[in-house]
């Protein structure tokens, strides 16, 4: 198929694009020259300039140094239900694969359950129902990501548990619980760690798209989506105000989608991958 | 065959079944009355209080439960709090729409991405087969309402030669006007969808490509036309069905996004606005609906597979 | 690919060329184009709980009386005279003669002692029982009322003739004329319809009988309603034929289709900062004018924390710069405001307008109430930016004489919580009010509106006191009186009152705006020149 270094361009770009974008925003209390808070009444719809680069919003604020912030929201958000999303879904496909039975069944059932709803109205519907807060917007991404991880995990595990080292395992007399953490998990890492890159832009997307209806992480605090949703009142006025935070989605985006493409290739997995 | 096709008709039924438990769930759980909600969308309170009413809150949980699922099965999906009618009927009213929007960009999207993947297929690692695989990828990094605005900016307001609001001018409605309309937003969709599926269909041809008949026949000496018309195009026609058929949730939140920036008349902007009101009975139908219809695709998709490809007969 | 350009180019072109011209040429129909930030809810007049359902109703029903867009004076209009006896209690109203509803019914007083009777039913969830209170044998009714539907008496309301009835209160109360701005429901159509069922009724939706200048055509769920001259509106068939009311969600999207020419009116919302860039178009007119609403700050005292001090409850009064928010944040479209007396009332005093940002006297009331400093909890909702600019100025203002304000923006659900439940200690809030100056409503201790709790019994006294007076010099008199009482308690900060700003097309004329209404005189709105908007 495809040769054995490809991949390879993906990945570096990918990943440097995410250290760039993890630095920006780790390092945004020394890189933003304003407070993303700070108003400035006279100021307001500023055009890009050097103090601001990024021009300012309709109160003045920097959105460069809100737009760094914002990062640090959309990161902590992609990054925490991500690893939320794997720890569920490995812990779900593992035990599926390996008991398998009627714990299979079930867990696999529960899976399809949870995969038949758009991710979006989903977590939109649970945002409404519940009070809109960081925490819950984490809380219901992460809790609702997981259903690739966990059919990805049982798959292989399925393949691997009939592999002999396995059963030599067993006939050791190993249990269940360290021949899941010796044997099958070191095997089952390529692809979840493809997958876990994967469930990052998905959930930058969607937390981006909550915050774009409005239902999100409430302003004040910056998020790219809330300051999209302030922005498309001010389009003739300010494209600047629109485009900047709407660029930083799809570059955050897109370099996780290159990793984790790139990632994919180099560790040889295929792409289709049948529903279990 | 019949007794996959039992267990998957059975796994659907329970899917379904597990589906209504979470709605109800949900809805059970939900904190807070409706009528607290947003006062700028104002509910209405015979309705609230009809709607308490049906729910039974006196008996125990499974009572609610059954006496609510059998409404459901009945057809009644109760009355939305804000207007005051039923909700299968604000539906009914809002999916032509939709359905306009969305089977459009659709087909487009399939289309362009048949035409395009089957094409850069046959010239892997080509510059055009580079450049559309970095598009498959940037398509689906842009998010949908960003490009929007994006094109409204552009082609609404700078360069005013599409209509920005709307399905049509009141008053008009003829089809070149709903053309017109149609432009900005299947734009929005298309981008996105040619985008997901190009990448399936290229893979999947490709797959086929590089199987051992397709060879076999190349070397018998049949031309690339016919190798793709009789070999190629026939075998990977089963995957590119199953993720056409399995791309359902994601057209729906694209629809759900260009609607909302549009302000078209549809499904998914009167979710979002039904959202913002609190109108329990409208999202629950609208969840349990859209699951409904996935979890169905899934199933009809399983079940052309089970049709056309032997290998899964033989298998399990 | 290659083949497929060109053709993708001239569909393009062939698309763009098919704008929605509206072609107002002479001999066609005229038609206007408004814009509405969401569609209406209901189209049954008595059943309205938002702006949109509002507005749609003002142009398909007619009410029985209309306040004066200058004075707010109550005016006829269904009605078309009264008398109001010499007891002030008792008031006979006449319907206008050539009133008809649309199915050639004539509007008879029967028509308005029945939706009167809906209105005071125990089934009735709407919001205008408050207005007919004060009526004799309503309070009576509402409570005892046994019948499902509207039928029987009520003590005060009497119908005369066909076209006359009167009204008789149980005291007293000055602002019933202002208050009787409601349309009526036709009786021939509707008595025989339970009240509990009557907002879910066909007619809310389809509106087969109205009585106002316009009558529904079309109304498509989410894209606009499509309305049409009524010939026989009693004050002569409106000049322009079709009016068709969009919905569109995204003010900004409202102005660009205004520029393309595909709308004709942005009605109260035009942003501020707009208004300069629309002003230089000579195709588009402003229209501004202030309206019944304003912003203020609420100071819980009812809670144990220092704002129980006057004191602080001042050093945060004179911190507020009103100037620069209607300035800098409003863009000077708004009245800077200093009790809760609106501008357009009768009773308001000019004579609070005195700017008092003193930072060192505020730093001293602070000190004088035994705080060197002081953390301060301040709420205020999503979605309103200049609420959140407020906010954040407030902040800043008060971080220099040492008092740090916390800020937590809240959802809605949230933040009508915390105020209903008192549960915080500074908030932003918004509010309308009626046409009358009568300030029972908000600050009388027994009210139901008075949602801040706020409790002085001199005040109460004057309010009653006003609320049975006639004469506007008396009224004003006690108004300003007890609007002076409230302000040396400092219940809460007041801000400014924001003006409806519109944007139409410069063909529109005789558009007159209503500061609570936009289409107050619709029937005498034209489009000049038979050309459109193009």
């Amino acid at each position: 198929m495809e040769a054995k270094n490809a991949g390879n361009t993906e990945f570096l770009i990918g990943i440097s694009l995410i250290i760039i974008l993890s630095a920006l925003a780790l390092l945004a209390p020394l890189l933003a020259a304003h407070d993303p808070y700070e108003t400035d009444a006279q100021n307001w719809l500023q055009p890009p300039c050097k103090e601001h680069p990024f021009g300012t919003d309709r109160l003045g604020r920097d959105i460069f140094s809100r737009v760094l912030y914002g990062a640090r929201v959309s990161l902590a958000v992609g990054t925490l239900s991500m690893l939320m999303s794997v720890a569920i879904g490995f812990l779900l496909g593992m035990a599926a694969g390996y008991f398998g039975g009627v714990l299979d069944g079930l867990i696999m059932r529960f899976t399809d359950i949870v995969l038949v709803f758009p991710s979006m109205l989903l977590v939109l519907t649970l945002v409404a129902i519940f009070e809109p807060a960081l925490w819950l917007v984490i809380f219901v991404i992460g809790g609702t990501g997981w259903p690739g991880v966990a059919r990805l995990v049982r798959g292989e595990v399925l393949q691997l548990r009939t592999k002999e080292f396995i059963q030599s395992a067993r006939m050791l007399g190993a249990n269940h619980f360290r021949i899941m953490l010796y044997h099958l998990l070191p095997n089952a890492l390529g692809p979840v760690l493809v997958a876990a890159t994967l469930s990052v832009p998905a959930a930058v997307m969607t937390e981006a798209g909550v915050s774009y209806f409005g239902l999100g992480i409430q302003p004040p605090i910056p998020t790219w989506g809330n300051m999209l949703r302030g922005a498309q009142l001010y389009l003739r006025h300010a494209w600047w105000y629109a485009f900047f935070p709407g660029l930083f989605i799809f570059l955050t985006v897109f370099a996780f989608h290159l990793t984790g493409e790139g990632l994919r290739k180099q560790l040889g997995l295929t792409r289709v991958r049948r529903r279990g | 065959m019949i007794f996959q096709l039992v267990r998957r008709f059975t796994q659907t039924l329970l899917v379904l079944f597990g589906v209504s438990v979470a709605t109800f769930l949900t809805m059970h759980w939900a904190p807070g009355h409706p009528l607290q909600a947003n006062p700028e969308l104002r509910l209405d309170p015979t309705a609230v209080e009809r709607w308490l009413q049906l729910r039974n809150l006196d008996q125990p949980l499974p009572a609610q439960y059954l006496s609510w699922l059998s409404r459901m099965l009945r057809g009644d999906f109760g009355q939305s709090l804000l207007y005051n009618r039923p909700v299968i009927e604000l539906i009914r009213e809002r999916l032509p729409s939709t359905l306009l929007l969305t089977v459009t960009a659709f087909l487009i999207g399939l289309f362009l991405a048949l035409v395009v993947g089957i094409y850069v297929a046959k010239k892997q690692n080509s510059w055009v087969d580079r450049m559309v695989q970095v598009y498959s990828l940037a398509g689906i990094s842009v998010p949908g309402y960003w490009l929007g605005i994006v094109l409204i900016i552009c082609f609404a307001y700078r360069f005013p030669l599409f209509s920005a609001v709307g399905m049509r001018t009141p008053g008009d409605g003829s089809l070149p006007d709903i053309l017109q309309h149609m432009v900005l937003p299947l734009i929005v969709m298309v981008f996105h969808n040619f985008a997901y599926y190009v990448r399936h269909v290229r893979s999947a041809v490709l797959n086929v490509l590089n199987l051992d008949f397709v060879r076999a026949a190349k070397a018998r000496g049949l031309t690339d036309k016919q190798v793709m018309l009789w070999h190629v195009l026939p075998n990977s026609a089963i995957p590119i069905v199953t993720i056409a058929a399995l791309s359902l949730p994601v057209l729906f939140t694209g629809a759900m996004m260009a609607e909302q920036v549009f302000a078209w008349p549809g499904i998914g902007r009167f979710i979002v606005t039904s959202t913002m009101a609190r109108d329990y009975p409208v999202i629950m139908t609208v969840n349990l609906y859209t699951a409904a219809l996935v979890a169905i695709a899934n199933f009809l998709a399983d079940v052309l597979y089970l049709f056309i490809d032997p290998r899964l007969r033989v298998k399990a | 690919m290659r083949r497929l350009l060109p053709l993708l180019c001239l569909l393009i072109l062939i698309l763009s060329g098919c704008h929605g011209y509206k072609e107002h040429g002479a001999g066609q129909e005229s038609e206007l184009h408004v814009a509405a930030i969401a569609g209406p809810v209901t189209l049954n007049p008595i059943f309205v709980r938002d702006s949109a359902s509002a507005e749609v109703a003002s142009l398909l029903h007619a009410s029985l009386l209309i306040t004066d867009p200058d004075t707010l004076e109550p005016m006829p209009h269904l009605v078309s005279s009264w008398d109001v006896l010499g007891d002030n209690l008792t008031y006979i109203f006449t319907l206008q003669e050539n009133a008809y509803w649309t199915d050639g019914v004539s509007i008879t007083a029967e028509d308005a002692a029945f939706t009167m009777r809906v209105i005071c039913h125990p089934d009735y969830t709407g919001w205008l029982f408050l207005p007919l209170r004060y009526v004799a044998g309503a309070q009576e009714y509402k409570e005892n009322h046994q019948s499902l539907f509207a039928d029987g008496l009520i003590e005060g309301i009497e119908v005369l003739g066909e076209k006359t009835f009167s009204v008789t209160l149980k005291e007293p109360y000055a602002p019933f004329l202002s208050l009787l701005t409601f349309p009526l429901l036709p009786a021939h159509l509707l008595s025989a319809v339970e009240v509990g069922q009557l907002e879910a009724h066909e007619y809310s939706l389809k509106l087969p009988v109205s009585s106002g200048p316009y009558l529904l055509a079309e109304w498509d769920a989410d894209e606009y309603v499509h309305v049409k001259a009524n010939p026989d509106f009693f004050l002569g068939k409106p000049e322009i034929d079709h009016i068709y009311y969009r919905f569109i969600p995204n003010v900004e999207t409202q102005v660009i289709e205004l520029l393309a020419g595909k709308l004709d009116l942005i009605p109260t919302a035009v942003k501020v900062e707009d208004v300069k860039l629309l002003q230089t178009d000579p195709q588009i007119k402003i229209y501004t004018n202030p309206r019944l609403v304003y912003d203020y700050i609420a100071i819980n005292t009812n809670k144990d924390s220092p704002l129980q001090d006057r004191r602080v409850r001042q050093a945060l009064a004179t911190l507020v710069n009103r100037r620069e928010i209607v300035d800098n944040v409003l863009l000077g479209y708004a009245d800077p405001l200093y009790g809760p007396l609106l501008p357009l009332h009768f009773a308001y005093d000019e004579s609070l307008q005195a700017e008092t940002v003193d930072l060192a006297a505020a730093r001293e009331l602070l000190v004088a109430a035994g705080y060197n400093n002081l953390q301060l909890n301040l709420i205020f909702n999503a979605g309103n930016l200049v609420r959140e600019n407020v906010a954040l100025l407030l902040k800043e203002q008060a971080a220099k004489i040492g008092i740090e304000i916390q800020l937590s923006l809240l959802e809605w659900e949230a933040f009508l919580a915390a105020v209903n439940e008192g549960d915080y200690e500074l908030a932003i809030l918004g509010r309308g009010v009626e046409a009358d100056p009568d300030l029972s409503y908000h600050w009388h201790s027994e009210s139901l509106g008075n949602a801040l709790g706020y409790k002085n019994e001199e005040v109460d006294l004057l309010l009653e006191q006003a609320s049975r007076l006639t004469t506007q010099r008396e009224r004003t008199f006690l108004y300003r009186q007890a609007q002076k009482k409230i302000l040396e308690d400092i219940p809460a900060i007041w801000l400014y009152s924001r003006q409806a700003i519109h944007a139409a097309t410069a063909t529109l004329e005789k558009f007159r705006p209503h500061p609570e209404s936009v289409f107050f005189n619709v029937h005498e709105w034209t489009l000049k020149g038979g050309e459109g908007s193009q």
